[in-house]
């Protein structure tokens, strides 16, 4: 598992103070976990973005936190970050202290393998489930959790219940979830809506049809 | 088209939308997204034209995911009418929208149908969007 490591600094609490900081291309974050009080801290927003960005969530960070002179270190993982809705910057994020020791809640993302069988065998994929909530040590938190949908037919689907998941991984994610399911390809659906849509865009012979109503 | 089935008041006030969208801003059913760039009011025949064309091009296969509905009703008084006389008649529906609003998703189509796809259903909608992917994998959005 990748390990990064960060520095921050302590910082005022409030939006204003937030919004300054920002502006100086720093990002405030907030530091919280079990036995210790949450403590609003900034970081280095191209720094922390790069690192996030490359690596994704489930990623250890030793955070230094500098605090009057001292520094204490921390290990954390990202638990939030909140993005601007249109820029997509990160503005916020949440750090987690955890213990090595202790089983950890987190998200792991799915990955697909053995698409290109069932679009060969004329189905059609549709992605439900991206990602699935696990219970794990912090050490073995896996990158990602390949679902294998090679054997997958039209009319089939795969649950959370079907997936191998690596050893010391608890799924919490309900096992009747459905991750992928394989469709036929809508051919009939699509004659009566395409003429349906040609009267509705106004082409010239559902013009008519309203004037001889009249 | 796109309407209520039953609302609680039938003419609302008009306040301009403010600020962004602060829900709904992410792709999160599909692969790909349409977001909103700009404030606006899209109309239910606008939503549909723009789903026309989404599920045109795609043809077959493919799933679209519409997320905006027209919850507003807006109304118009008739034509060479003198002003006054209380507020008109409820005319069309429409989905007021914030700029980040992903209006619509795509997904089981290969990234450069959905492209297209979304640039056509743009051409119908009356402000400035762009084509987004899901985030995660370590992508973010695209302009």
């Amino acid at each position: 598992m990748q390990q990064i490591e960060l520095t921050a600094r302590k910082r005022e609490a409030g939006k204003n103070a937030a919004k300054r900081l920002r502006r100086k291309g720093l990002l405030p974050a907030v530091l919280y976990g079990k036995d210790i009080e949450s403590l609003p801290i900034a970081l280095d927003a191209r720094e922390f973005t790069r690192a996030y960005e490359s690596t994704g969530r489930n990623v250890l960070i030793t955070l230094t936190i500098e605090e009057d002179g001292e520094a204490s270190k921390h290990t954390v993982m990202v638990k939030e970050v909140q993005r601007h809705p249109l820029r997509r910057e990160i503005i916020h994020a949440d750090f987690h202290r955890i213990s090595l020791e202790d089983k950890i809640t987190t998200v792991v993302p799915l990955a697909l393998a053995g698409e290109e069988q069932v679009e060969k065998a004329g189905g059609i994929l549709q992605h439900q489930l991206w990602e699935i909530e696990v219970k794990v040590l912090p050490t073995e938190i896996p990158e990602a959790i390949t679902a294998d949908v090679s054997e997958l037919r039209v009319g089939d689907n795969l649950t959370v219940g079907g997936l191998t998941v690596p050893e010391g991984v608890e799924v919490l994610t309900p096992p009747e979830e459905v991750i992928v399911s394989v469709v036929a390809p809508r051919v009939v659906e699509e004659a009566p809506e395409a003429g349906e849509e040609a009267a509705e865009e106004g082409a010239p012979e559902a013009e008519e049809a309203p004037e001889e109503e009249e | 088209m796109l309407m209520p089935k039953r609302v609680k008041w039938r003419k609302q006030h008009r306040p301009s939308p403010k600020g962004m969208a602060r829900r709904g801003n992410t792709v999160f059913f599909g692969e790909y997204g349409l977001q909103a760039l700009e404030a606006g009011w899209i109309t239910d025949r606008q939503i549909e034209a723009a789903r026309v064309a989404l599920t045109r091009h795609i043809k077959r296969g493919g799933k679209v995911w519409i997320k905006i509905f027209p919850q507003k009703p807006i109304t118009a008084k008739p034509a060479e009418t003198r002003m006054g006389s209380g507020k008109g008649v409820p005319e069309y529906w429409v989905a007021a929208v914030k700029p980040g609003r992903v209006l619509f998703e795509l997904s089981g189509v290969p990234e450069d149908v959905a492209r297209e796809a979304m640039r056509l259903a743009s051409h119908k909608l009356p402000i400035r969007t762009r084509f987004v992917k899901r985030e995660g994998a370590g992508e973010g959005s695209e302009g």
